[in-house]
């Protein structure tokens, strides 16, 4: 399944793309901090509107580390790959990021119709 | 006589060697040696080995490098003639072309259908989590966690969340209408004598700067506004409900008494699962 977000320039997606890569790090550090020490904790759920409490080792949630390998992998990739092509320039124009099945894979990039004249 | 013809021989080993462009490494040594051998007769006066080593003749093989270096640089500009490929020499290149060609090793083994039994032993288990953590499979944005100091941080930025990707899911779903009428627009704008154009032809320019790689390993890909309609179109309809739940979410989250008087002054995860920030972890702190 592929699903789009929209931004206004490659520099937003950029800052977007770094944002969301540090705070997956930043988290997968503390995830795997409390994973090591088994620690409990409570998991506060919202489901049907309703608000579900539930005390559990961490160790039920540590399956979510795969997730953000992938996904900081990805991220990593589309980075170095807009570095590689656009140095520090911006590109204004239509900036979607690409998520296939829930992962940020492509960055498409088009540019907006405009009417002018028949030649 | 000897030493013109050396002279001349040199500027066109330069010359050759400017056409392929070696690297400074290369270049700085190479004039250096040069120069103090025409050095010589300045640095022991006494010795005079030949009239023809003389200050003088340094500037032929520069000059011969520069003319070389230059030719290279304007072949492969106008005429799209790499220099150095013709003297199969373009290790330059394939240090380029190395980091694209593993990601398609990476894609390829990815793409593979095939399950060998060894990977079933990761397989089972990660299914498992998946059921767990609720994850269906994978869809919309995917799930994922992130940290935070407080309560407060975590609402704002999960509110923040929300506005960007409801604010994408607007733009997306009137693009998506524009474009879908595309052709009753054309029609009309082609009557009042206007046509549609795309706003430059920026995209044409960049695409060829990186023909090196195929279309499909490409991970920033051009494309024409009428090719992405489609994926716009779902997009708009696939994330008007996910908007909707994930709306019902954060009222509930600012909203809800319980649930703020229970988090504050914790650490928190926020474990994103499709997308949605389904399960608040409070992490005790240490005393």
């Amino acid at each position: 399944m592929k699903v789009l977000l929209r931004f206004k320039d490659l520099n937003s997606l950029v800052k977007y793309l770094n944002e969301d890569l540090n705070k997956l790090l930043v988290a997968k550090k503390i995830l795997e901090e409390e994973v090591n020490k088994e620690s409990l904790v409570d998991i506060i759920e919202i489901r049907n509107n309703n608000v579900i409490i539930q005390r559990e080792r961490i160790t039920e949630i540590k399956g979510i580390l795969d997730e953000l390998d992938n996904r900081i992998n990805a991220i990593n990739s589309l980075l170095e790959e807009i570095r590689d092509e656009f140095n520090d320039s911006n590109y204004a124009g239509i900036v979607l990021l690409e998520f296939n099945n829930g992962i940020p894979k492509r960055v498409l990039l088009s540019q907006p119709l405009t009417l002018s004249e028949v030649p | 006589m000897l030493i013109p013809v050396l002279i001349i021989a040199i500027m066109i080993g330069m010359l050759i060697l400017g056409l392929l462009r070696p690297p400074l490494t290369v270049i700085i040594p190479l004039l250096g040696i040069y120069i103090i051998l025409m050095l010589i007769p300045y640095i022991i006066p006494n010795l005079t080995i030949n009239q023809y080593l003389s200050i003088k003749y340094i500037v032929i093989p520069i000059i011969g490098l520069v003319i070389g270096y230059g030719m290279s640089i304007l072949i492969n500009k106008y005429m799209s003639i790499d220099v150095r490929s013709l003297f199969k020499l373009n290790q330059g290149q394939k240090t380029v072309s190395k980091r694209p060609r593993k990601i398609t090793n990476k894609q390829k083994s990815e793409k593979k259908p095939g399950i060998k039994p060894e990977d079933l032993d990761k397989i089972i288990p990660k299914s498992i989590d998946d059921l767990r953590l609720g994850i269906t499979t994978n869809e919309a944005l995917g799930s994922w966690i992130e940290y935070y100091d407080g309560w407060t941080d975590t609402i704002i930025s999960v509110s923040r969340r929300f506005i960007d990707i409801k604010d994408s899911t607007e733009i997306i779903s009137k693009e998506a209408l524009f474009l879908s009428r595309i052709r009753q627009y054309e029609n009309k704008a082609l009557s009042l004598g206007l046509t549609l154009k795309e706003e430059s032809a920026f995209k044409k320019q960049r695409q060829r700067r990186s023909r090196s790689k195929s279309n499909e390993d490409k991970l920033i890909v051009y494309v024409k506004p009428e090719d992405v309609t489609t994926d716009l179109m779902t997009t708009a309809q696939l994330m008007s409900g996910y908007v909707e739940e994930f709306n019902n979410i954060v009222e509930k989250l600012i909203r809800d008494k319980e649930i703020s008087q229970y988090m504050i002054n914790s650490q928190i995860l926020v474990l994103y699962i499709d997308g949605i920030p389904r399960k608040f972890v409070t992490l005790h702190k240490e005393s």
